[in-house]
């Protein structure tokens, strides 16, 4: 293409420059008009689909049918060696096994986490949604149902009785 | 732009826009497969303050309970509060484990039976031995929301239990 002395009607792929030697020029703004549309589809898709924890890139999550579209809400990730509140590290794990369990068998800083989380909200005067009772559970497949019912009921006990376990689409 | 008055259309040079935008759509394609999740809702029994139970009570409906153990063995079984236990006794059975896991085809066959004969049944409380693993739980969540079937050439999902509890062995 070229900006030269002598314009050029560009139309398509007909404009050639015959006999001058110069390039032949391509009228290329349809074809970025689609590549822009396909992009903001990706984009758009990727962001709604993608999990940006930092915690869950250490989970080997369980495959599932089910293809209820991800919702972000509190989340809760159990690894096969910590224990993390909104990717925040809380508790440790003996591969897969919990640690540090109080008298009535719950982690009491998994509890102490997630009841400041709703004093949080509380101070910050927010109307309470049904989404925040929910708790986006991420846990490894390796774990044992003891593990996950520890977590999971001291999660109920800390207010949080609905769950979305999270899972990769087969 | 040397326009000033003609209407002569004129050439950007777009094929360096072009390169960039090919590459930020392959890398999107790239991701975007690897990356895909979804979410399987489920709950943890709570105590109600009246004493009252969340078992079915309508004709139409019944409770399930299906008891998943380490090797694979599922126990099912419905409950309606209406209802003599004699009643839905027909509708308990235990299904051995297939390959060290859940026999998922037999176990969604049967619920298919219980959902056909009370078709407003949507609970189901999902109780589990220490040593299943959370894919196993997964794996019986996805054998008890829905039925994969083919009617008149087309593929249809029709919902069993979607509602899910789930608990424990009591000790």
């Amino acid at each position: 293409m070229s900006f030269g002395k002598k314009k050029q009607k560009k139309r398509g792929l007909g404009s050639l420059d015959q006999g001058s030697g110069n390039p032949t020029g391509l009228n290329l703004i349809a074809l970025m008009d689609i590549l822009s549309n396909i992009i903001f589809f990706l984009m758009a898709s990727f962001g709604a689909q993608t999990l940006d924890l930092t915690s869950a890139n250490k989970v080997k999550l369980p495959y599932s049918t089910s293809e209820l579209a991800l919702k972000m809400s509190l989340s809760v990730a159990v690894t096969m060696d910590e224990l993390y509140v909104e990717d925040e590290p809380i508790g440790t794990l003996d591969v897969g096994k919990l640690t540090g369990l109080d008298e009535n068998r719950m982690v009491p800083s998994l509890e102490k986490a997630l009841k400041r989380v709703r004093a949080d909200r509380l101070a910050k005067n927010e109307r309470p949604k049904d989404e925040d009772e929910i708790v986006l559970f991420i846990a490894d497949e390796r774990l044992e149902f003891a593990t996950i019912d520890r977590v999971m009921k001291t999660c109920a006990r800390a207010g949080f009785t609905k769950f979305r376990f999270t899972v990769g689409k087969q | 732009m040397a326009g000033g008055g003609d209407d002569e259309a004129t050439a950007f040079d777009l094929t360096a826009l072009m390169d960039i935008l090919s590459n930020i759509i392959f890398f999107l394609m790239a991701s975007f497969g690897a990356a895909v999740v979804a979410i399987v809702p489920a709950s943890v029994p709570t105590i109600s303050e009246g004493g009252e139970n969340d078992t079915a009570t309508e004709e139409d409906k019944v409770t399930v309970t299906m008891k998943v153990e380490a090797d694979g063995k599922v126990a099912i079984s419905a409950a309606n509060n209406e209802m003599l236990p004699e009643e839905l006794k027909p509708y308990d059975k235990t299904i051995p484990g297939k390959d060290g896991s859940i026999d998922a085809e037999a176990i969604t066959s049967h619920l298919w039976s219980i959902k056909d004969a009370f078709r407003k049944s949507e609970n189901i409380v999902i109780v589990c031995d220490e040593k299943v693993t959370y894919a196993t739980l997964i794996n019986a969540m996805d054998a008890s929301r829905e039925r994969k079937m083919e009617v008149d050439g087309k593929k249809v999902h029709p919902q069993m239990f979607p509602a899910v509890v789930v608990s424990s062995m009591a000790k």
